[in-house]
């Protein structure tokens, strides 16, 4: 027997690999990047990867803030004040992060507006006590650091885009000040990170929005797949029951013929099968599982609804398509009705699939009156050839290309009946 | 006997002014004789006419307390006129439920004005004439015992143009001329319709093994 494997752990010689507590670490390890698992694509999932985004952001953050800290604290004239603010922002950000990570949003209200009132605060009182030559574009000035995180925070956490605006002309406004007041400030450096304020803000807001409505659009889409695989299975019931249920109240009526009865006898025995069948099933009609050939050739086009299709798949139904065969044979159909869409400008498309009496085998066919193409002169392209023709090949599916200038495109398609 | 009066008289019951008013001049080679826009109005004063071509939904106005439908199908029919269905829908349930009320044919107005043609006069020409969705059913039809007296060379071109091939391919397949082809399908059509008549929806239904609703349960609009 093989040995177990080590189960996963946070490796600390790691240079990035951070652990603030155990319930990051849990996360972190949950829903590691490269994971077959990763985050869930969920509007949950989506507000978890912005937690993470802000949480890996700030701490990222007070990490390259800390080797600084010790040359301004003995630079600074205030070095108490700078030791002061340093501990308040270290501690209200660890707080953000605790916070942030036990909801699993980012933490809106006071605390929102704490994170913001820190930066700020930071930013108008590092000018007084650090030399002039510190002060713009070194991490001794931390403070810009740590608004430009406020500013992500505000712009990815705060519900309405004006209190994002509000933060952001906060922290701005803040930066801005001594550049107006100090004499020796670096005015035209501290413009242009005043632009990176705004930058950072609509950036950071715009993709957290976008990666949110992602969110919720994987919702929706996966409630509507639910529902729409509800109605199906419905259908399916019903179909199955219908011919049963009339079979049942046929043999129970009394003075039937005895030819009518030997006749129902058969039909029942065929239906006791078909039911058996049905229950051998354990999860009925699913992506992944058996499929019904009408159901499967119908669901094939379902996304064809702009071309001229006509469906004659009744014949098809009942015929169990096993999963290894009905992934590749739905891929081909799209396949097939992708290039009739691309290339056939046709008047008609008539899909046609059937499991003709006596041989063992069921057919597909899609045949459109449109323009067609040499094939003499014209080899296959890619679809066709590949994900068609090849493709089905290798799951034991014939495929069959005719085509005529002028005169259409027809593919049929082959397989053997499953009897398992 | 005078150009005019050879041509086929067709009469049109349609609440769309476009269609009444345009297909004298779109297909010249018909006679219209009467353009209204309900049955109720047909009826009332009952044109010459060897085809009334009409439309499925006449409430298209806003209209009230008029038959529309499989009902209006049916008066047009028991008013002893051929009738082709000339509509958008493409249900077949309600298109089946027309044939069996009555009318002797389907086209669809997306279809070319060659093929309206062509429909009005084989309708005019006492044959049957319906769609790609109805042929599948007829195939459907004569696989459950539907049809059993379709001859082999019958069942062979209902089968063919079940799966959508054109006449010429298969007059060229069976080594047969085009128009012996036609007139096999028409003979097809002809008793799927009659097939479509004799049958109750619920018999239909059952005969064809379809899920209940599938046909007729939903009847159609009247």
């Amino acid at each position: 027997m093989a040995a177990p494997s080590p189960a996963p752990v946070a490796q600390p010689s790691t240079p990035h690999a951070v652990s603030p507590g155990s319930r990051l670490r849990t996360l972190a390890l949950r829903y590691r990047i490269g994971d077959r698992t990763g985050l869930p694509t969920t509007a949950a999932g989506a507000e978890l990867a912005v937690v993470i985004a802000f949480v890996s952001l700030r701490i990222g953050t007070l990490l390259e803030i800390l080797p600084a800290a010790p040359h301004g604290l003995r630079q600074a004239s205030g070095g108490g004040l700078d030791a002061a603010l340093m501990g308040v922002a270290l501690v209200e950000s660890a707080a953000m992060c605790v916070l942030a990570v036990r909801r699993r949003r980012y933490p809106v209200g006071w605390w929102g507006c704490v994170d913001v009132v820190v930066a700020m605060a930071v930013l108008l009182c590092e000018p007084w006590y650090l030399r002039s030559e510190d002060w713009v574009g070194t991490w001794t000035a931390w403070g810009g650091a740590l608004s430009v995180n406020a500013v992500f925070g505000a712009a990815i956490g705060f519900p309405a885009r004006w209190q994002t605006v509000l933060a952001t002309c906060g922290v701005s406004v803040a930066y801005a000040v001594p550049s107006l007041v100090l004499a020796d400030a670096h005015a035209s450096t501290a413009a242009s990170n005043l632009v990176g304020y705004v930058v950072f803000a609509v950036s950071a807001r715009s993709s957290a929005t976008f990666v949110r409505r992602l969110g919720r659009d994987a919702d929706h889409a996966r409630r509507e797949a639910a529902l729409a695989a509800g109605q199906a299975e419905r259908d399916r019931h019903r179909l199955l029951l219908h011919d049963h249920a009339t079979i049942l109240r046929l043999l129970s009526e009394p003075g039937l013929e005895p030819g009518l009865v030997e006749a129902l006898r058969r039909q029942a025995a065929a239906g006791a099968v078909r039911v058996r069948n049905f229950l051998d099933q354990p999860d009925g009609v699913s992506p992944d599982g058996p499929e019904d050939l009408a159901a499967l050739v119908r669901r094939a086009g379902e996304a064809f609804s702009d071309l001229p299709i006509d469906y004659a798949v009744d014949l098809a139904a009942g015929v169990v398509i096993a999963p290894a065969v009905a992934v590749p044979l739905r891929e081909a159909l799209a396949t097939v009705l992708h290039n009739v869409r691309t290339h056939a400008a046709a008047g008609q498309v008539v899909v046609h699939a059937d499991a003709p009496p006596g041989l063992d085998c069921w057919e597909v066919s899609v045949r459109d009156d449109g323009r067609g193409f040499d094939q003499a002169s014209r080899p296959l392209g890619f679809g066709l050839r590949v994900q068609v023709s090849r493709e089905l090949a290798e799951i034991g599916v014939e495929s069959e290309i005719r085509s005529v200038p002028g005169a259409g495109t027809v593919v049929l398609l082959r397989g053997r009946l499953d009897h398992g | 006997m005078d150009d005019l009066d050879r041509r086929i008289r067709v009469a049109v019951v349609d609440d769309d002014t476009v269609i009444r008013e345009g297909l004298p001049h779109l297909l010249p080679d018909l006679h219209v004789t009467a353009a209204v826009s309900s049955v109720e109005e047909l009826l009332a004063a009952p044109p010459e006419a060897d085809v009334i071509l009409l439309d499925l939904v006449l409430t298209g106005t806003g209209r009230t307390g008029v038959r529309q439908g499989a009902a209006a199908v049916e008066a047009v029919a028991r008013a002893g006129f051929r009738t082709l269905i000339y509509t958008n829908e493409r249900r077949r349930e309600v298109l089946v439920g027309c044939v069996a009320a009555g009318a002797h044919g389907v086209v669809h107005k997306a279809e070319p004005l060659a093929t309206l043609a062509s429909a009005v006069a084989e309708v005019a020409a006492g044959r049957v004439v319906i769609t790609q969705a109805l042929v599948g059913l007829a195939e459907l039809a004569e696989r459950r015992g539907g049809l059993a007296s379709l001859t082999p060379r019958q069942r062979e071109i209902l089968s063919a143009r079940a799966r959508g091939e054109t006449f010429r391919s298969i007059a060229e397949r069976l080594f047969i001329s085009k128009k012996t082809a036609e007139e096999h399908m028409a003979v097809v059509t002809a008793k799927f319709a009659d097939f479509l008549r004799d049958h109750s929806p619920a018999d239909l239904e059952w005969e064809l093994g379809l899920g209940p609703g599938d046909l007729l349960d939903r009847r159609p609009m009247s």
